[in-house]
């Protein structure tokens, strides 16, 4: 897609730099993937910083005009929405120079880098998180440990409507007090119902009724191959934050313990974080970084998580 | 008597001495006082008026003998910078009473990169700089006095390294780390210089290179120590390593017990850790110490200013703000946060003028230019009588709905089409860290509901009514951290999505966690998590961020309506620009497929498409499309459905 854009923008800016050596340009126009108040602001950013003046906006059924002035030559500028994600942008010049040529060749480019940047950012960062996944944000909560008079954050997540809580055991061996922070804000004190420190899980519970919970009813144990993955943990006493990644294979034995191996940033304080399917099934549950990198992590399989649970 | 003949001779001299040194350093240009005005001619004629030059924000008047050599040097200094950064936005004028010829012959030889001016004895008069030479006055914003030296030698670099400060404090870190440079190349260990650098790399984000330098300063002993390990600790508070932060600052306090800013630092973590008044002893603490750069002073003021605001003392924390600016006139945090107090206090002409002189200093900052805005909308509405008047009575009614916990009805049985999607942030609250500059999260929905509104395809409930309303109905943001509050909030003001969620301060960012919520159903369609600039790049986060919101909700709450007639290809369709249709916005003709019956059990596909629209004209009730594709006749009745296009999607 982005190979569609760039060829388009390239043709209609080379064919309106050709014709601005012959005479004056006829109106012309180009399909952005951008709302209109976007596609506006970078190209008037663009215009003024190359020296253009550029005149009052004027607006009329979302639509915006304008003119930039730059040595005598007059662009007239329209931005048409196409929908409310895409703007067509007209472009009408007074001038028959090369050099005028030359500058709407550059704003073709700019806009073309703007666009190619976007996408890059889109295909890396902004990964499409399943609405289920989304919804299940608020079932993640904080768990602020102190342990002489140090705090530390680790994750964890409700798992029925009585306010029980899995995460992770190794940080929460010895302590003073454990509170549950909310993704609303509220705080929590919480009591240890169970732990086990072979298999890194603690069970805690807090006075609290949630409205939505991961069920363990819907366990996975196996996945198809590349299949995506998310994790929803705490960072920073914030409740949320979701990463996605994808398991790497085959599991590995840690002290006894099968783990999975996970590619999926892994942030301080996400260890007992919830690492479900994109249909918000419970797969595992995050037990640390592998080796200190960030982009790879360890998974505590849902039979673990069943065993600690069904034994006394 | 010989004796007491010196002793009266001595305290004779001592007293002529005395006078002159008073005589002189009197009428001295003194910092925060206007500099004298005044117009000079360079050799070719050509005149140079301050006032002309009055939009510059660092200006620096050498005043030199063009015999003398330390002027000489002073002023080659001066000009090898101009020239290596000529990006660097430094005004250097050399102002001479040397006679014409002497000037031009020593301006021969160095061809400088700014204007020399001669002077007829006034103006070095007016800036007490006729005997002693070289002489330089450092001029800020506003043709104010910044900083004024003479003599030159180990002055030269002192004012070099001012020069260097200054420029540290408009974030023009290039320059500010060639000066120092320069400087460590007259006298190689400078720790000032070293110092400078360290912090400018530090801006810049090259954590390696600052930490090298505060780590060599820190292996030596007295003055370089301390700077060292304290430039350390503020350095490891910025990557989030507060522990280490901590101890650092308290190493330093107790081997410089007069130092101001490690207390800057320790009062930064113990309020990331939610100890408030831990945190205010802290900064009280920095502003009163008599040891600090003016540039970390000024943030110990910014930051106490910022305290104070949080715990509602808008007047104490402007006190603060213009301490910080009168010790850093470039101090953009510092300046829009005065403006962020007045408008707390509802004077929002002067919270313009706060944000206009921020943008006076910076014309890019994003943040000023927004609240500027937004400030200017708020002036203009207390003129508009009407629009206040229509206001105040809606907020009367919503908060009479919202008391009686009445939703806002909804006309019509048509349960098909859409109604218009209506949004309204709710206290997005800031937490974690205290961050430099407030009201980010001000700034995020000011900049969401303008570029939301600007789509046409959502209507953002104007933040004007909102804030009186919340006003009216004495809600804080702890109630509004109630999530059954704010549901009730956006359904009394007829909004179907409510944003809301928090900014959480970080060290180096902030991270956004912005949620939106059905109000109807209580179901979140959206979470976004983003990490937030603060100073680069914000406009394109926002911009980011308002097309996520804009995807989601075509997605997720696509427009629905009916055909209402059909001529010869066109199509006229019962939604137009009050429901969110804009130009170009294609429609999907739906119809239900039959279902199947398998076993007794009744199967409903999806409905399927029987032809396209794509809209040409709109208008506020209706719009027109062209039929751009049809399996069967379109008519009458038929369903559509917004369809949105991937191929003008990124």
């Amino acid at each position: 897609m982005k190979l569609f854009f760039y060829c388009m923008v390239n043709f209609v800016f080379l064919l309106l730099a050709c014709s601005l050596q012959a005479q004056p340009l006829p109106p012309s126009y180009k399909l952005f993937p951008l709302p209109v108040s976007e596609l506006e602001a970078i190209t008037v950013s663009w215009l003024r910083t190359s020296g253009f003046q550029v005149s009052e906006l004027s607006f009329n059924m979302g639509q915006r005009q304008f003119s930039a002035q730059i040595e005598g030559t007059i662009w007239k500028i329209l931005l048409k929405p196409h929908s409310p994600l895409a703007t067509e942008l007209w472009l009408e010049s007074d001038a028959d120079q090369a050099a005028n040529g030359n500058q709407l060749a550059e704003l073709g480019s700019y806009l073309n880098d703007y666009i190619d940047s976007l996408a890059s950012e889109s295909d890396t960062m902004n990964e499409f998180v399943p609405s289920v996944v989304n919804a299940l944000a608020q079932t993640v909560v904080c768990i602020k440990a102190t342990i002489n008079d140090e705090e530390i954050q680790i994750s964890g997540f409700f798992t029925d409507k009585q306010g029980l809580i899995i995460s992770t055991a190794h940080d929460l061996t010895e302590f003073h007090t454990i509170k549950v922070l909310l993704w609303d804000g509220q705080e929590h004190d919480a009591i240890i119902v169970k732990k086990n420190p072979e298999k890194d899980l603690t069970l805690l519970h807090i006075n609290y009724t949630p409205d939505a919970y991961i069920s363990l009813l819907n366990g996975r144990s196996i996945l198809a191959a590349g299949e995506r993955l998310f994790s929803i943990s705490c960072r920073n006493n914030q409740p949320g934050i979701i990463k996605a990644g994808a398991l790497i294979r085959p599991p590995v034995t840690v002290d006894k313990q099968l783990l999975w191996k996970i590619s999926m940033e892994t942030l301080h304080g996400s260890s007992g974080s919830p690492v479900i399917d994109q249909k918000g099934n419970l797969f595992g549950v995050v037990k640390g970084k592998y080796r200190g990198r960030d982009a790879i992590g360890f998974l505590i399989p849902f039979e673990t998580i069943l065993e600690f649970l069904n034994t006394i | 008597m010989k004796q007491q003949n010196i002793h009266f001779r001595t305290v004779f001299l001592v007293s002529v001495f005395l006078m002159c040194w008073v005589s002189l350093s009197h009428g001295q240009p003194t910092t925060g006082q206007p500099a004298p005005s005044f117009t000079l001619q360079d050799t070719a004629g050509t005149s140079f008026d301050l006032s002309q030059i009055a939009d510059n924000n660092l200006i620096i008047l050498y005043f030199f003998d063009a015999d003398s050599r330390p002027s000489q040097e002073g002023l080659l200094n001066l000009d090898q910078l101009r020239k290596q950064y000529k990006d660097a936005d430094l005004t250097v004028w050399g102002i001479t009473l040397s006679p014409p010829e002497k000037t031009e012959k020593f301006l021969n030889l160095i061809k400088p990169d700014f204007p020399v001016l001669l002077d007829s004895g006034k103006v070095s008069a007016a800036y007490q700089a006729s005997l002693v030479l070289p002489s330089v006055c450092i001029i800020g914003p506003g043709l104010k006095v910044l900083d004024y030296f003479q003599g030159g030698g180990k002055t030269t670099e002192i004012m070099l390294m001012r020069v260097a400060e200054r420029q540290l404090q408009r974030r023009q870190t290039i320059s500010a780390k060639a000066i120092s440079e320069q400087v460590e190349k007259i006298d190689p260990g400078n720790v000032k210089a070293r110092t400078v650098k360290g912090y400018a790399n530090l801006q810049e984000g090259n954590a390696e290179k600052a930490e090298k330098i505060f780590q060599d300063l820190a292996q030596e002993t007295g003055e370089a120590e301390v700077v060292g390990k304290e430039g350390l600790a503020a350095l490891y508070a910025k990557s989030g390593k507060m522990d280490k932060a901590f101890e650092l600052a308290q190493e330093v306090e107790k081997k410089s017990p007069e130092r101001g800013y490690p207390h800057v630092i320790m009062g930064n973590i113990l309020y990331s850790q939610n100890k408030k008044k831990e945190a205010g002893a802290e900064f009280e603490q920095a502003i009163n110490k008599k040891e600090s750069e003016p540039f970390q002073k000024a943030i110990a003021y910014n930051q106490y200013g910022r305290l104070s605001a949080i715990q509602g003392n808008y007047e104490k924390s402007r006190e603060f703000y213009a301490q910080a600016v009168s010790l850093d006139p470039y101090f953009v945090e510092a300046t829009s946060n005065t403006g962020l107090a007045y408008e707390k206090e509802g004077n929002w002409e002067k919270a313009l003028e706060s944000y206009q002189r921020a943008l006076d200093l910076n014309s890019n900052d994003t943040f000023a230019a927004i609240l500027a805005r937004k400030a200017e909308d708020m002036l203009s509405l207390q003129k508009d009588v009407e629009k206040k008047k229509r206001i105040d009575s809606l907020v009367k009614e919503l908060a009479g709905r919202y008391k009686s916990q009445e939703k806002t009805r909804v006309k019509g049985e048509d349960t098909w089409t859409s109604r218009p999607m209506v949004i309204t942030f709710v206290d997005i609250q800031e937490k974690g860290g205290l961050a430099e500059r407030g009201g980010f999260s001000n700034v995020l929905a000011s900049e969401l509901s303008s570029e939301l509104n600007a789509s046409g395809r959502v209507q953002v409930v104007e933040r004007v009514v909102l804030e009186k309303l919340l006003e009216e109905l004495n809600l804080g943001s702890s109630e509004l951290a109630d999530p059954e509050t704010a549901l009730r909030l956006g359904k009394v003001l007829a909004a179907k999505l409510i944003g809301t969620g928090s900014l959480y301060y970080l060290p180096d960012s902030t991270l956004l966690n912005l949620r939106l919520v059905d109000t109807e159903t209580s179901a979140i369609p959206k979470v976004i998590t983003r990490q937030l600039n603060t100073q680069l790049a914000l406009q394109k986060e926002l911009h980011a961020l308002n097309r996520d919101i804009l995807k989601t909700i075509i997605m997720k709450y696509p427009l629905q309506g009916f055909v209402v007639q059909v001529n010869s290809g066109e199509a006229l369709i019962n939604l137009g620009t009050d429901q969110g249709v804009v130009l170009g916005t294609r429609f999907d003709v739906i119809e239900e497929v039959k279902p199947i019956v398998y076993k007794g059990k009744k199967l409903q596909g999806e409905p399927q498409a029987v032809g396209q629209i794509e809209i040409v004209r709109v208008e506020p009730s209706l719009s027109y499309g062209r039929i751009v594709q049809q399996t069967r006749q379109l008519k009458t009745d038929d369903r559509i459905r917004e369809k949105i296009e991937p191929k003008t999607t990124l």
